[in-house]
């Protein structure tokens, strides 16, 4: 792709969210100029964080960008991409870009896919999407028509990371736009309830189900999760029933994960869960019930007493990787 | 508080659904079996709790033909006091981008404090039209919402929302446009007497004319152009024997031929 590729850069911690070195890496693959693009209030660490994984940082501060609003977000970008005419807008599919990009789009009239999971570059050397609908029981091709530039946001774990190279300069931008747009703001921001690992990037879930009969069953799951380095997922029966927060719901009304492996723990594996992990790249199923529908959609199953099975596949986990 | 909700009927989560071969714009089949999107129903139970504290109206909209009026019906059923149906031939020609066009210049009309929709539809699940339907109107938005009250603040909202592992409790000056997230209402549960008065009620019809706009104005920009079917996995292999074992071969699987755990 001819001109720049531009990735909006999301914080996690005082790094860059994994997500965000993704979308750098599809975009130095499809040929374009990779640009980070890294707004906030502060926002010199990430972007010197961001720096060798990029062509070109814009450090663009500005204190009303700290709130990650969307409103606010989109307004600047707006203002950037008018001035300087990236051919592409790429993000993480996440709550606070997928809200940003939706503006961006109405905002310029310009073509957005959202929760990209394929990225290629079309004839006519715009973008072409392939994203996931219907709960991922099909998937859809996006051609962008219009004004540029394409706007997309990617799905965590769909692409591999950029690899670290000499970091790219660092340009600091001033925003005109950002005062006096914000009629939102943050009031309060409290930590919710979850295991240490983020669920939307991990590499490992380990999900449980109704299958565990109750909260204590859920140790079960947070222990092979602390073996396998996972976060810990829920099927809708133990978020309904109180056991665990939505937070951490896979499935049609919950969140949708991509990991490397997949361990679900006495979840029967109905449409609705399926419809959160299907693009998981291995997927293992433990179920007493050996008509569960989840064995004819996992890669490897195993059938009988979670309580004896999960602390077995935990000691084996920990024993190998302590090798 | 008089409050818009965007309605979209969708395929049943259950439907059937088939994709043919060649892929083309036309390769997606699904089962002739819909239901009001599940966000959606969350963000109409939501409007109808705040219009009970606070009065004011409750107003469903949807834009398209054939099933899409039967959202409305559902929220006439649930309890909502009126409901608007954009249809128009140039619907089926246009993109997201269009359709949030149109249900900005019919919320422009209809002139509420709030609109609520669902965080996204059970079809494309893009989450796409809340914030670009807030754009085009120029008003302030909030994502993924499971708490919603009045703020301290009058007159607005404050909202509370999960993103990036935190809680984030959101001010919003009205009007605005909040999306809903699972927690923030459980849908009712409608009469029998209240759907059989519904499938009678009124549907109010506006169309592009109606709303000011031009089937110009809403040429795709982001084109569907085929479809295929996911990449399929192949069949499971069953690990037998007593837990030590299984848990034995089944790492040895996952470390050897998925090459995980490295």
């Amino acid at each position: 792709m001819n001109g720049e590729i531009w990735v909006v850069v999301e914080r996690k911690g005082d790094g860059v969210r994994r997500v965000c070195r993704e979308a750098l890496g599809r975009a130095a693959a499809l040929g374009g100029r990779p640009v980070a693009v890294v707004l906030g209030g502060d926002v010199d660490e990430v972007a010197e964080a961001v720096a060798p994984y990029a062509q070109h940082v814009l450090a663009v501060a500005h204190p009303l960008l700290d709130d990650g609003l969307a409103e606010t977000w989109a307004a600047v970008l707006g203002e950037l991409v008018a001035a300087r005419r990236p051919a592409a807008v790429l993000g993480g599919a996440t709550t606070r870009c997928r809200g940003a990009f939706a503006r961006l789009a109405a905002h310029l009239g310009c073509g957005y896919a959202a929760d990209v999971t394929g990225l290629e570059l079309a004839g006519n050397g715009r973008l072409s999407a392939v994203r996931p609908v219907l709960g991922g029981r099909a998937y859809a091709t996006i051609e962008f028509r219009g004004p540029a530039p394409d706007l997309a946001t990617l799905r965590p774990g769909a692409f591999p990371p950029a690899a670290a190279g000499p970091a790219g300069p660092i340009e600091h931008v001033t925003p005109a736009t950002a005062a006096g747009i914000s009629r939102a703001r943050i009031a309060g921001r409290l930590p919710v309830e979850s295991g240490p690992i983020d669920l939307a990037e991990a590499d490992v879930v380990v999900a449980g189900g109704r299958g565990l009969r109750g909260p204590e069953g859920f140790r079960l799951v947070e222990d092979l999760a602390a073996a396998f380095g996972a976060a810990v997922g829920a099927s809708r029966a133990c978020v309904d029933a109180g056991w665990r927060d939505h937070s951490c719901q896979v499935g049609k009304s919950g969140r949708t994960v991509s990991p490397k492996l997949y361990v679900a723990l006495g979840i029967s594996g109905a449409v609705h869960h399926r419809m959160g992990m299907d693009s998981a790249k291995t997927v293992v199923a433990i179920n007493t019930d050996p008509t569960a529908p989840f064995f004819k959609h996992a890669d490897y199953g195993i059938v009988g007493d979670l309580f004896e099975v999960a602390p077995a596949l935990a000691a084996e986990v920990r024993r190998t990787k302590g090798d | 508080m008089n409050i818009v909700v965007l309605v979209k009927q969708v395929p049943d989560p259950e439907a059937r659904v088939t994709v043919n071969e060649g892929g083309g714009p036309d390769a997606l089949q699904v089962e002739d079996r819909w239901v009001t999107s599940f966000f959606d129903e969350i963000a109409l139970e939501k409007a109808l709790l705040l219009r009970s504290s606070l009065g004011g109206a409750v107003i469903a909209l949807t834009a398209g033909g054939g099933k899409a009026v039967d959202a409305l019906r559902r929220a006439i059923a649930f309890g909502a006091d009126r409901a608007v149906q954009v249809d128009d031939p140039a619907l089926g020609r246009t993109d997201a981008l269009g359709i949030a066009r149109v249900l900005a210049a019919a919320v422009g009309r209809l002139a509420p404090d709030l609109v609520l929709a669902g965080r996204a539809a059970g079809d494309d699940e893009a989450g796409f039209t809340g914030g670009a339907v807030a754009e085009l109107l120029g008003w302030p938005h909030v994502d993924e919402a499971v708490e919603l009250d009045v703020a301290e603040c009058c007159p607005g909202l404050r909202a509370t929302r999960v993103a990036d592992g935190a809680k984030e409790i959101i001010d919003v000056v009205l009007p605005a446009l909040v999306t809903a997230q699972k927690g923030l209402a459980v849908p009712r549960v409608p009469q029998v007497t209240n759907v059989m008065k519904a499938m009678r009620a009124k549907i109010e019809k506006l169309d592009l004319g109606a709303l000011g706009l031009t089937p110009e104005r809403l040429a795709p920009v982001a084109a569907v152009t085929g479809y295929h079917a996911p990449p399929s996995r192949p069949p499971v292999r069953m690990i037998a024997g007593p837990a030590p074992e299984a848990a034995r071969t089944l790492v040895g699987l996952l470390r050897d031929e998925a090459k995980l755990l490295g």
